[in-house]
C-alpha cells in the first residue's frame, strides 16, 4: 500500500497577520494542492489521506470550495477526506456542496465505520462539531477490517500541552486499534509517533504549506508505505510549501550593524515568494537613521511581505556626539531632553505621550530636520 | 554711542550750515518753536549715521532744501566704545562719505565711501537696507532707542536688534544657527497639526486621518462581517437542533404511541365498573331508605304515647297551683295601696318647709337691708359735711388775687428783658469821666444828663450819652466824644415795650414787686390746693356716683324694709336672728327629705312584690294553656302514625326485614369498589392524556421539520454568501490599516514630542529673556502711573501686549488704556530696553517731541526717571515746550533757533 497523507490545507485561511500578503498567502495554499496531485502521479501512489481540516472554516467562500473541487477532479488518484474541526460535518458546511459530486475521485467520509479500500481497510473519524473531549478514535477498538488497517483522524495527541482536551487522541491509539498506521490532523507541523517497536505507526502531515511566522517544520506532506499488514510503515516527508516565511531578530551593538543586516536582506533568495519579519533591538545611532529608512524601503518593495519592529531600537549613546554639536540653545536643549526621554530608565517626570520609543523616534525626525537644515 | 555734535548743510529747512551742540553725555532739551527744524534734524541725524551717501530716489531727493539743487550733506561726530568718531555724507551731488577717528588730539581719517558707510552703520545695525533709505527695521538698536515723533509705540522689533538685547541679557536663548531648525520643526509641525495641536482634517489631513479614518470604516466593515459569519454558525446550530429536535418528537410520539395502546383496554374496564357502581350505589340507597322508615315510625309512635302521658301529669299539677297563686296576689295588691297611701300623707307636709324657708329668707334681706342704708346713711352726711367745707374754701380762694404760674413766668421774663435792656443801654452809652485838679463848673451840652455841672478837685465826674457826649469846660473848651451811634435808643424803645407790658401785667395785683406777686402766687396756691384735697374725698365718698343716686338707693332701701316689716311687724322692735332662722328651715326640710325617701323605698317595695306574684300566676296560666294544645297535637299525630294498621310486633318484623335488604346491597357495593381501587389513577385519564401527548409530539415533529426546512434556506444563502472569507478579509485589512495607523501615530507622536519639547525650551528660554526687561519696564510704569497697572507683559520681540493688574485675573490689552497711558507703557519699555543694551557703553536715546499725552503730574515722574536713566544713557529731547523740562536737574538746554541764527550769520 502506497498513500499521501496529508491535512490542514486549512483553504480561505484568514491572513491577518500579514495583513495585504493575505490574498497571496491564501491563493499559494490553493496552487500547493496541485503540487501534491502532481507529486501523487509521480510517485504512483494508491490514494490520498486528507486528514481533516481541509477549509479554515464552513463560512468559505463557495468559489473557494468549487476550486478545490475543479483541483482534485484533474486527477484519478482516489482521495479519502475526512471534516476536521475547522469544518466539522454540521448543516451548512462546505461538505453539503452539491458540486462534490463532480469530482469521483473524491470520497467524503461523513461516517465512523470501516471502509474498504485498496488493500485493505480505512477507518475515518470525521468530526460533527468544533470543540469535543471525546477521542475521536476510540470507536476503532475492537472493529474487524480485512488487510492493512489504515486510521484517519482529526484530534491532539496527548502530550501536547493545552488548555483543555480537544479531540484527544492516546499516543498509542494506534496500536489500540491494531492499526498498521493512523493518519493525523490538527497540528501543522510534521511529527512522527513511534510504537513500543520504534517503528511509525501514527503521524501528522502538518501543513502542506506554512500558515504564520515561527510555525516550525511545517509545509510537507508524507508519503507512506506498507508493504503488508504488520509489516512497519516507511514514511517520508516532502517539502510543498511554496512561501518562505522568514523571521530574523536582531540586536544592534555597533556602528554598521544596520549595514550588515541591509546586506544580509540582500541575500535572501526569492524574496516574492517570502514572508518576512525583522524584530530589531539595540541602539541606533542617528547617522544610520537613514539605512534604517532604505531597509525599510528594500523590505517593501522586495519582499512579498515585510514587517519590521523597531520599537526596541533605542539611540546609540554616541548620539551625545551630534545632539552637542546641536547649536546652542533651545535646539540643543530640545536633543537632550528627548534622549533623556528615550531612555527607558528615565526617573524624572515623563510628559505625556511621551514614552522612550516615541522620544526615540522624535530624536530621529530631530537628526532628520538637522540633516535636512545641514544640506 | 552717545553724539556729541551735529552739522547740516543744505538739508531742507536749513540751507545754511548749522551746527547743533555739544550735547553732554546725560540729558539735553534741544527745544524750538514748531517747523523749526527738529525733526529735520533727526533725520539727518538717521542719515549721516544710517544709510550709505549713494543713495537715490524721491525720498532723498525730498532732503534738498525746498525749490534748490544743492547737496545735502551732514556731519556727526559720535562716541562709541570708548572711540572718538566724526562721518560726513553727502548725498545726491557728488555723494561722498568720510569716517574719521579721534585720534592724537586730531581726526584723522578712518575710511571712504561705502566702507566708511559700512562701518558707521555696524556700530548701530547689522542689518542694512538692500536698498534706498533705511527703514525702521535696519535701525538696529536704534530702533528702541530713537524715537521719532508719534512713533513712541510699536508692534515688534525686527531683524538683529531682537538678538541683541537677547545677548544683552546674557540668556542661552538660541544660536544664530538655531533659526532655521526651528523654523522647519515649526513647518514639520504645522504641515500634520493645527495650532490648537489637533491633527489636521480635510484637505490639508495627514496619512494618519486618511488611515484611520479608513480604519474606523472597515471596522465597520468587520463587525458586519462577524456578524454574518456569527449569523451562519448560528444559522448551523440552530438547523442542527432543529434536526435533534424534529428526531426527539419522532421518537417520543412512537413511544407514546405504544403506551396509549394499553391505556385504552384499561380505560374501557374501568368504565364498566364505573357503571355497576352507580346502580349498586341506587339500590343500596333505596334499601336503607325503607329500613329507615319503618325505623322512624316505630320510635316516633313511642315518644308520642310517652309525651302524651306526661302533659297531662302536669295539667293535673296546675290546675292545683293557680288558686294558690291568686290568694298571693291579692295579698300583695293591700300592701301596695297601704304604702302609696302614707307616702302621699309625708308629701303633704312640704308646705310648712317651704314657709319656714320663705321666712328665713326675709329675715336674711331685712338684716342686710338694715345694715345697707345703716351705711347709706354715714356716707350721706359725710358728703354734706365735704361740700360745706370745699364751698368755704372756694369763698376763701376766691378771695385772694395772684398771678398764676404763668402770668409769674409771664412777669419774669419782662423782668428780665427789662434788666437786659438796661444793660445795653448802659453799655450803649458813652461814658466821659472828668477828675478836676480843682473845683470847677462844667455844662454837659450832649449827654444823658445835660445841664451844667460843679466838679470837685480829685472827684471823678462821669457824664454818659449817645451818640456822643459834649461837655465844655471854661477855660479849657469843649469835649466831644463820639460812640456807637443808633443802637441806644433801640434798647430804650425794647425797655418801655417791656416796661409796659409788666405794667399791663402786674396792674390787677396791685404791685409790679416780683417777690410780692411771687408770695401772693404761694398763698393762692395753697388755697387751691386745700380745694383739690376736698374734692378728692368727695370723689371718694361717691365712688362715681352722683349724690342723687345715693339719695334713691337710700330710698330704696327704706321701701324694702317698710316691705318686710308688713309681714313681719315684731321685727320692728326686735330684729330677726337670720342666721337662727335659716338653720330651722334647713332643719325642717332636711326631716322632711328623710321622711318622703322612706316612704317611697316602702311603696316600690310593695309594687315589686305584686308584680312578681302577678307574673308567676299568669306564667302557669300560659303552661296550662300550652299543656292541653300539646296533648291535642300529640293525640293528632298518634292517629296518623297508626294508620298502617299494623301492630307493634308486625312493624318489628317489617324493620328486620328491610336491614337485611339493605346490608346484601351495601355488600355487592363494596366489592365493585374493591375491583375499581385495583387501578392506578383514573386510566381514562391517563389515555386522553397520552392522546394529547402523542398529538404535541406530532405537531412539535411537524412544527420543527418547517422550522428546519425554512432554516436550511437561510443557512443556504448565508453558506453561499461565504460569509467566512469576507470576514477573514475584512480582518485583514483592518490588521494591516491598524499596522499602518501605529506606525503612522509613532511617527505624528514623534513630530509633536520634537515640537512641544522644543516649543517648551523656546518658552522657557523667553521668559529668562523677557523677564528682567518686562520686570524693569513694569517697575518704571509703576513708578510712573502707581501701581494699579500691576505687571507688563511683553511679546517674544519685546513689543508690549498687556497689563496683568494684581487684582485681576485677566490681562487688560493696550487698546483699553488711555492716550497717555499708552504712551507712558512705551516709554517704560524703551527704557528698560534701552537701559538694557547700554549695559556695555553709553547710548543715546533721542525722544522727539513725546509724551504729549501726559499730564503734569506723571511728567515730573518721569522726569525723575530719565534723570536716574541719564547714569547709563545720553538723552536727547526734541520738544517745542521746553518749560514741560524745566524740572530736570543739570539739563542741557539747547535753543535750535539760536543754533540757526548762528549758522545763518555764518
Amino acid at each position: 500500500m502506497r498513500f499521501i497523507h496529508t491535512g490542514d490545507w486549512q483553504i480561505g485561511m484568514k491572513a491577518a497577520h500579514v495583513g495585504g500578503a493575505g490574498e497571496v498567502v491564501r491563493k499559494s495554499r490553493l496552487q500547493t494542492l496541485s503540487r501534491i496531485l502532481e507529486l501523487a502521479t509521480e510517485k504512483r501512489i494508491d490514494f490520498i489521506l486528507v486528514s481533516g481540516d481541509s477549509f479554515e472554516d464552513n463560512g468559505v467562500d463557495r468559489i473557494l470550495v468549487q476550486k478545490v473541487i475543479d483541483i482534485i477532479r484533474i486527477s484519478s488518484i482516489p482521495i479519502y477526506i475526512i471534516p476536521g474541526n475547522h469544518d466539522p460535518l454540521v448543516p451548512g458546511s462546505v461538505w453539503d456542496y452539491p458540486s462534490w459530486r463532480q469530482a469521483d475521485n473524491l470520497h467524503i467520509l461523513t461516517k465512523a465505520e470501516p471502509l474498504s479500500i485498496p488493500g485493505g481497510t480505512l477507518f475515518p473519524c470525521p468530526l460533527f462539531e468544533k470543540h469535543s473531549r471525546k477521542d475521536p478514535t476510540a470507536w476503532i477498538r475492537g472493529v474487524d477490517g480485512d488487510g492493512i488497517r489504515v486510521g484517519l483522524a482529526h484530534g491532539t495527541v496527548e502530550g501536547i500541552p493545552q488548555d483543555e482536551p480537544d479531540y484527544p487522541i492516546a499516543q498509542n491509539a494506534a496500536e489500540q486499534g491494531d492499526l498498521d498506521y493512523l493518519a493525523i490532523g490538527h497540528w501543522h507541523s510534521t511529527v512522527f509517533y513511534e510504537d513500543s517497536s520504534a517503528h511509525i505507526r501514527m503521524a501528522y502531515s502538518g501543513t502542506h504549506e506554512t500558515t504564520k511566522f515561527g510555525e516550525r517544520d511545517s509545509g510537507n506532506i508524507l508519503l507512506v508505505e506498507i508493504a503488508e499488514k504488520g509489516s512497519p510503515s516507511n514514511v517520508t516527508p516532502f517539502r510543498t510549501g511554496a512561501l518562505m516565511w522568514t523571521l530574523l531578530e536582531k540586536e544592534f551593538r555597533k556602528s554598521g550593524d544596520v549595514s550588515a543586516l541591509l546586506e544580509n536582506v540582500d541575500e535572501i533568495p526569492s524574496p516574492d515568494s517570502t514572508l518576512i519579519q525583522l524584530h530589531l533591538t539595540g541602539l541606533l545611532p542617528a547617522a544610520e537613521h537613514s539605512e534604517l529608512v532604505q531597509l525599510r524601503r528594500v523590505l517593501e518593495s522586495r519582499f512579498l511581505y515585510s514587517r519590521l519592529e523597531t520599537e526596541g531600537l533605542r539611540p546609540s549613546p554616541e548620539d551625545e556626539d551630534w545632539v552637542a554639536e546641536l547649536p546652542m540653545g533651545v535646539l540643543r536643549e530640545t536633543g537632550r531632553r528627548l534622549k533623556d526621554l528615550a531612555d527607558p530608565g528615565y526617573s524624572g517626570i515623563r510628559p505625556q505621550a511621551a514614552s522612550p520609543e516615541i522620544a526615540s523616534r522624535a530624536l530621529l525626525e530631530l537628526y532628520a530636520v538637522v540633516s535636512e537644515v545641514a544640506e | 554711542m552717545i553724539v556729541h555734535r551735529v552739522w547740516v548743510e543744505n538739508w531742507r529747512c536749513f540751507i545754511d550750515s548749522i551746527e547743533v551742540g555739544p550735547f553732554t553725555d546725560r540729558i539735553n532739551v534741544l527745544h524750538a518753536p514748531n517747523a523749526t527744524g527738529k525733526t529735520t534734524l533727526f533725520t539727518a541725524l538717521l542719515r549721516g549715521l544710517l544709510d550709505g551717501h549713494k543713495v537715490k530716489g524721491q525720498s532723498v531727493e525730498e532732503l534738498r532744501p525746498w525749490g534748490r539743487a544743492l547737496p545735502p550733506a551732514v556731519t556727526v561726530e559720535f562716541s562709541h566704545s570708548e572711540a572718538r568718531y566724526r562721518v560726513r555724507k553727502q548725498f545726491l551731488d557728488s555723494p561722498a562719505s568720510t569716517l574719521e577717528r579721534f585720534e592724537e588730539n586730531r581726526f584723522v581719517r578712518l575710511a571712504e565711501g561705502d566702507a566708511a558707510d559700512r562701518e558707521t552703520r555696524n556700530m548701530i545695525s547689522k542689518n542694512p537696507p538692500s536698498k534706498g533709505l533705511s527703514k525702521q527695521q535696519n535701525w538696529g538698536i536704534a530702533q528702541v532707542l530713537w524715537v521719532p515723533q508719534g512713533e513712541l509705540g510699536y508692534k515688534e522689533l525686527t531683524g538683529d536688534l531682537v538678538e541683541d538685547i537677547r545677548a544683552s541679557l546674557g540668556a542661552q536663548f538660541s544660536s544664530a544657527g538655531d533659526g532655521p531648525h526651528q523654523k522647519r520643526i515649526e513647518e514639520l509641525y504645522q504641515q500634520y497639526f493645527t495650532s490648537g495641536g489637533k491633527l489636521k482634517t480635510g484637505k490639508a489631513a495627514p496619512e494618519l486621518a486618511i488611515l484611520r479614518e479608513e480604519l474606523e470604516r472597515t471596522k465597520v466593515c468587520l463587525i458586519e462581517s462577524v456578524r454574518a459569519q456569527t449569523e451562519f454558525e448560528e444559522a448551523a446550530r440552530l438547523v442542527e437542533d432543529l434536526r435533534a429536535r424534529r428526531a426527539q418528537a419522532r421518537r417520543e410520539a412512537e413511544s407514546i404511541s405504544v403506551r396509549l395502546q394499553g391505556a385504552r383496554e384499561q380505560a374501557r374496564v374501568y368504565r364498566s365498573l364505573l357503571a355497576e357502581k352507580e346502580t349498586q350505589q341506587e339500590k343500596t340507597k333505596t334499601a336503607e331508605a325503607q329500613y329507615q322508615a319503618f325505623s322512624d315510625r316505630i320510635e316516633n309512635l313511642s315518644h308520642a304515647r310517652i309525651s302524651v302521658e306526661d302533659f297531662e301529669k302536669k295539667i293535673l299539677r296546675l290546675r292545683e297551683e293557680i288558686p294558690q297563686r291568686e290568694k298571693e296576689v291579692q295579698a300583695h295588691e293591700t300592701d301596695a295601696a297601704a304604702a302609696k297611701a302614707n307616702l302621699e300623707d309625708i308629701r303633704n307636709a312640704r308646705k310648712k318647709v317651704d314657709l319656714a324657708s320663705e321666712r328665713a329668707e326675709r329675715a336674711r334681706a331685712y338684716t342686710e337691708t338694715e345694715e345697707s342704708l345703716r351705711r347709706l346713711n354715714t356716707t350721706l352726711e359725710q358728703i354734706a359735711q365735704l361740700k360745706e367745707s370745699l364751698n368755704d374754701y372756694r369763698i376763701e380762694g376766691a378771695k385772694i388775687l395772684a398771678p398764676d404760674a404763668t402770668k409769674l413766668r409771664e412777669i419774669r421774663e419782662t423782668l428780665r428783658k427789662i434788666d437786659e435792656m438796661k444793660v445795653r443801654i448802659e453799655a450803649s452809652l458813652m461814658h466821659l469821666e472828668l477828675v478836676p485838679e480843682e473845683d470847677c463848673r462844667i455844662q454837659v451840652l450832649e449827654g444823658e444828663e445835660t445841664g451844667e455841672k460843679n466838679l470837685v478837685a480829685d472827684v471823678p465826674h462821669e457824664a454818659k450819652g449817645s451818640p456822643e457826649v459834649v461837655v465844655h469846660i471854661d477855660g479849657f473848651g469843649r469835649i466831644r466824644s463820639r460812640g456807637p451811634i443808633g443802637s441806644v435808643e433801640d434798647f430804650r424803645v425794647e425797655k418801655s415795650k417791656a416796661e409796659k407790658v409788666l405794667s399791663d401785667l402786674t396792674q390787677p395785683f396791685g404791685t409790679s414787686k416780683l417777690h410780692d406777686l411771687e408770695q401772693l402766687a404761694e398763698i393762692k396756691d395753697q388755697a387751691e390746693k386745700k380745694i383739690a384735697e376736698q374734692k378728692a374725698k368727695l370723689s371718694a365718698l361717691l365712688s362715681g356716683k352722683s349724690f342723687d343716686s345715693l339719695q334713691e338707693e337710700r330710698n330704696r332701701l327704706e321701701a324694702i324694709l317698710k316691705n318686710i316689716l308688713k309681714t313681719e311687724s315684731a321685727w320692728n322692735k326686735k330684729p330677726p336672728n337670720a342666721e337662727s332662722l335659716r338653720e330651722q328651715a334647713v332643719e325642717t326640710k332636711r326631716d322632711f327629705i328623710q321622711q318622703v325617701e322612706a316612704a317611697e323605698a316602702e311603696r316600690d317595695s310593695k309594687q315589686t312584690a305584686l308584680a312578681a306574684a302577678s307574673s308567676q300566676k299568669n306564667s302557669l296560666s300560659e303552661k296550662f294553656d300550652e299543656a292541653e294544645k300539646q296533648i291535642f297535637a300529640l293525640k293528632s299525630r298518634l292517629e296518623e302514625l297508626s294508620k298502617d294498621g299494623l301492630s307493634d310486633e308486625e312493624r318489628d318484623k317489617q324493620k328486620r326485614e328491610a336491614a337485611l335488604s339493605w346490608e346484601a346491597a351495601k355488600e355487592k357495593l363494596s366489592q365493585t369498589d374493591e375491583a375499581l381501587g385495583q387501578f392506578e389513577g383514573n386510566p381514562v385519564d391517563l389515555m386522553e392524556k397520552l392522546e394529547q401527548q402523542i398529538q404535541t409530539a406530532d405537531q412539535a415533529a411537524t412544527l420543527a421539520l418547517e422550522k428546519e426546512k425554512e432554516h436550511e434556506g437561510r443557512l443556504q444563502q448565508l453558506s453561499a454568501a461565504g460569509t467566512y472569507t469576507t470576514l477573514a478579509e475584512t480582518e485583514e485589512k483592518v490588521s494591516d490599516l491598524e499596522r499602518r495607523v501605529d506606525e503612522e501615530t509613532l511617527r505624528m507622536g514623534a513630530i509633536r514630542l520634537l515640537h512641544n519639547t522644543m516649543r517648551e525650551h523656546h518658552n522657557e528660554a523667553m521668559d529668562a529673556v523677557l523677564k528682567p526687561v518686562a520686570s524693569l519696564s513694569s517697575r518704571h510704569l509703576e513708578r510712573i502711573a502707581g501701581t494699579r497697572f500691576g505687571k507688563l507683559k511683553l511679546g517674544e520681540t519685546f513689543e508690549p501686549q498687556a497689563l496683568i493688574p494684581k487684582v485681576l485675573d485677566t490681562e487688560i490689552p493696550l487698546e483699553h488704556l488711555s492716550g497717555g497711558e499708552t504712551e507712558q507703557v512705551y516709554l517704560a519699555t524703551r527704557l528698560a530696553l534701552a537701559e538694557t543694551l547700554a549695559k556695555e557703553q553709553r547710548q543715546m536715546v533721542v525722544l522727539d517731541d513725546i509724551l504729549t499725552a501726559t499730564d503734569t503730574g506723571r511728567l515730573a515722574r518721569i522726569m525723575t526717571l530719565l534723570e536716574e536713566a541719564a547714569d547709563r544713557l545720553q538723552i536727547l529731547i526734541l520738544t517745542c515746550h521746553p518749560e514741560r523740562y524745566g524740572g530736570l536737574k543739570d539739563a542741557n538746554f539747547i535753543d535750535l533757533e539760536e543754533c540757526v541764527a548762528k549758522g545763518r550769520e555764518g
